[in-house]
């Protein structure tokens, strides 16, 4: 159990629990090993879990009932899930979908919330978690509420690579996932990273982006969040 | 036990969150709560303030509005008579994400963050209650999310629309949305609100005059937006 040992104590809840507490937590855990592309719950299911994921990265995916997709956000290493299911016994909003190989630890609700309610600290904890959660959803509402492809794109390359001007960033994410991940189809992202590099604000090759002009992505990102 | 007191009590007593404090935990917090009334434009909290409320309205309606930076406005979430809204600031000291404005008349009790937390960050169970309020507001971005990323303008605009209808029967609805405020709640641009309008209007779907609208084909407007 080193893996969950290394990040989760130091993370909001966790960090407010006792060593006991984690002891009693490291023993209930239930460890789970998952390949790209298989699903950890479905939108409509009920889970009443949290999740911690120890390595890889899972998507929190919506599906339209034509099949048309979109990747609100990515949890990564260290980041933790709590299903909103824990709290109203209703079915989840989202599919959680695998995005990398992912090694991950989950706890039910039954095991998990009396522990954490032994300390206030950490129940207000888990509220904090949920407006962060909150943030993240909201930002993507803004998202399509106010910025064409081309902002969307501009705000995902700047969040997803964090570039600094003039360094190359290897290209991890396809065309596909990152039309999942700004509602729109590859040919379109594909058409409006050319309309970049054409306007010198990047440098695309196979294999990497280089940032040539950061200030003018964020111009067109229209940086305005609070 | 002053009259003014013991109602704010009873109000209170009717939140999950405070439902779970005690009787005198209750009574101070009665104490502290301030009440405000409001016009129809105007704005409670702007974005981006540190913002450390917790409000209760009493009747109303008050929409949190986010602004784009070309001006343009979109409406994320409603409140209404016996909702509450929690800011922001009160769990990770970030600004108000939206602007609070007034779209009815509405009177709106205060509680200040000093006031609250001290209560509320004591009590396991009440605690728990927020949590559960928190996933049902992210259950309702879940649903935005749905609504804005896979329905078309014409299909927002058709059940915003209906829902307008379906709390009037048959009748004919007043025209008080103007064209801003329903894009702002469509999220999308008030000149295309207006030629989707004249588009249900061309095709037989309602009748617009500068006053009203009136529902000629209700069968078509629900296979627009979906419910049918």
């Amino acid at each position: 159990m080193d893996a969950l040992n290394n990040c989760f104590t130091h993370k909001l809840v966790f960090s407010k629990l006792s060593p006991a507490d984690h002891a009693q937590l490291t023993r209930l855990a239930i460890r789970k090993t998952y390949r790209k592309g298989q699903f950890i719950f479905l939108h409509g299911d009920v889970w009443p879990y949290v999740l911690y994921i120890a390595s890889g990265r899972v998507g929190w995916v919506m599906l339209s009932p034509e099949g048309k997709r979109q990747v609100v956000f990515c949890p990564k290493a260290c980041d933790v899930i709590w299903g909103h299911s824990l709290f109203d016994d209703e079915p989840m909003p989202a599919t959680l979908e695998v995005m990398e190989d992912s090694d991950v630890f989950l706890w039910h609700g039954e095991h998990i919330m009396p522990i954490v309610s032994r300390h206030v600290d950490a129940v207000w904890d888990v509220s904090r978690e949920l407006v962060n959660t909150m943030r993240q959803i909201r930002e993507v509402v803004y998202g399509f509420a106010f910025h064409p492809v081309a902002g969307r794109l501009a705000r995902l390359l700047l969040k997803h690579y964090q570039p600094e001007e003039g360094q190359p960033a290897p290209r991890d994410l396809t065309l596909d996932e990152m039309a999942d991940s700004i509602g729109t189809t590859r040919e379109l992202v594909s058409k409006t990273l050319h309309r970049f590099a054409a306007e010198g604000m990047i440098e695309i090759s196979r294999v990497q982006f280089i940032f040539t002009n950061r200030g003018d992505l964020e111009q067109v990102a229209g940086h305005d969040e609070g | 036990m002053d009259v003014k007191i013991a109602n704010v009590m009873k109000i209170l007593a009717r939140f999950p969150v405070f439902g779970k404090l005690s009787h005198q935990e209750q009574a101070q917090l009665a104490q502290s709560a301030v009440r405000k009334s409001y016009q129809k434009g105007e704005y409670v909290a702007h974005r981006g303030d540190d913002w450390p409320y917790v409000i209760i309205i009493d009747y109303g309606e008050i929409h949190a509005v986010k602004l784009s930076p070309a001006g343009r406005s979109f409406g994320t979430m409603k409140l209404q008579a016996g909702e509450e809204f929690w800011s922001p600031s009160l769990f990770n000291d970030i600004p108000l994400p939206a602007t609070l404005e007034v779209w009815q008349p509405s009177a709106i009790y205060f509680l200040h963050r000093d006031r609250v937390l001290p209560f509320v960050k004591n009590n396991a169970a009440a605690l728990w209650e927020l949590s559960l309020g928190l996933a049902r507001r992210l259950h309702q971005k879940s649903e935005l999310i749905e609504e804005i990323a896979f329905s078309s303008v014409a299909e927002r605009l058709a059940r915003l629309l209906l829902d307008q209808f379906d709390s009037r029967g048959d009748s004919p609805v007043g025209r008080d949305l103007s064209l801003d405020e329903m894009g702002a709640i469509i999220g999308t641009t008030p000149v295309m609100v207006c030629k989707q309008i004249y588009r249900f209007a061309e095709i037989g779907l309602i009748n617009v005059s500068r006053t009203e609208f009136r529902l000629t084909d209700q069968p078509g407007l629900e296979e627009i937006a979906g419910s049918r």
